[in-house]
């Protein structure tokens, strides 16, 4: 099954992913930011890896969602060629890009936080208890009251902390829609793989993932 | 003509503004005298425009920053000076 890892200039987790996802199974490759060779419908699964894309500047995923690839990624998804998956500041991006609903804005302790925390997935018949490791200092989700009201109707909230460890909206950590095959996450499931990770539960994530949506498309 | 469009980016009323409560812990901090002042943090922008209509650059300047400086859910702003230059 062929995945995508894009690149901006500032991400810094698409070796992780390729690892990762290598052990699992899949057959990655790269995809940089401004590519203009590259057909996405090749792939399964694009994920937006996380990192600082553009440095960061002016916000979190801010201008990542004026390159080239995003244009590519809209059309994907309106052609429901695969699933996109945004990790960490995959997610920033997409929500800046509004592919996802809401926004990702500094934590409110006003730290750069990165530990492992406790999570629960919750997708139709999949309940699972999940233990990840977050880094990031832009996590706390926030959406306006019609966003919020959209992220409630479609059930996109699948992934919530157990503690509210950011002061994200009503413990939000991960949406899906379903609709457009969209997943974004602020938690690294390609940093919960490898034995030597305090975690294993990252397998269980991807596992979620294949089951449930690439094996489906 | 070129005008040079200076704008500030705020939190909408409502939003945690996480930034400011620090800086005015800090300066609590620094002399209990000062007790604990209100700060907002925002952002400033610069950036010149040109064309040979002010309201075409005006429009011009506008997309830009909502566009590229704020993000509508959070953030509002406001056009602090056009200079031309």
């Amino acid at each position: 099954m062929k995945v995508g890892i894009v690149v901006f200039p500032g991400t810094n987790c698409e070796e992780d992913t390729y690892r990762a996802l290598k052990f699992l199974g899949f057959n990655c490759s790269y995809i940089f930011h401004n590519e203009d060779i590259v057909n996405l419908f090749d792939y399964r699964m694009i994920i937006l890896a996380g990192g600082f894309s553009f440095g960061d500047y002016i916000a979190s995923g801010r201008l990542a969602k004026f390159s080239p690839i995003i244009c590519k990624i809209k059309e994907y998804i309106e052609n429901k060629a695969g699933l996109v998956l945004g990790i960490c500041n995959g997610f920033q991006i997409l929500c800046e890009a509004n592919l996802l609903p809401g926004v990702l804005t500094f934590n409110n302790n006003n730290k750069f936080i990165s530990k492992s925390v406790n999570l629960k997935l919750n997708y139709k018949t999949w309940d699972l208890n999940l233990n990840l490791p977050i880094a990031h200092f832009e996590g706390n989700f926030y959406a306006n009251k019609n966003d919020f009201k959209i992220i409630k109707e479609k059930k996109m909230d699948f992934l919530k902390y157990n503690q509210n460890i950011n002061g994200s909206m009503d413990f939000i950590a991960g949406l899906y829609d379903n609709n457009n095959c969209i997943i974004g996450l602020m938690p690294h499931p390609e940093r919960a793989i490898f034995e030597y990770s305090k975690s294993q539960d990252g397998r269980l994530f991807f596992e979620f993932i294949k089951e449930n949506i690439l094996l489906k498309i | 003509m070129l005008y040079r469009y200076k704008v500030i980016v705020k939190l909408k009323n409502g939003v945690k503004d996480a930034r400011g409560e620090a800086v005015s812990t800090v300066i609590k901090n620094i002399n209990s005298k000062y007790q604990c002042p209100n700060v907002s943090v925002g952002k400033y922008f610069e950036f010149d425009i040109e064309d040979i209509d002010a309201d075409i650059a005006k429009q011009k300047a506008i997309n830009i920053i909502e566009e590229v400086f704020i993000n509508p859910i959070l953030e509002t702003y406001y056009i602090l000076e056009v200079e031309t230059l």
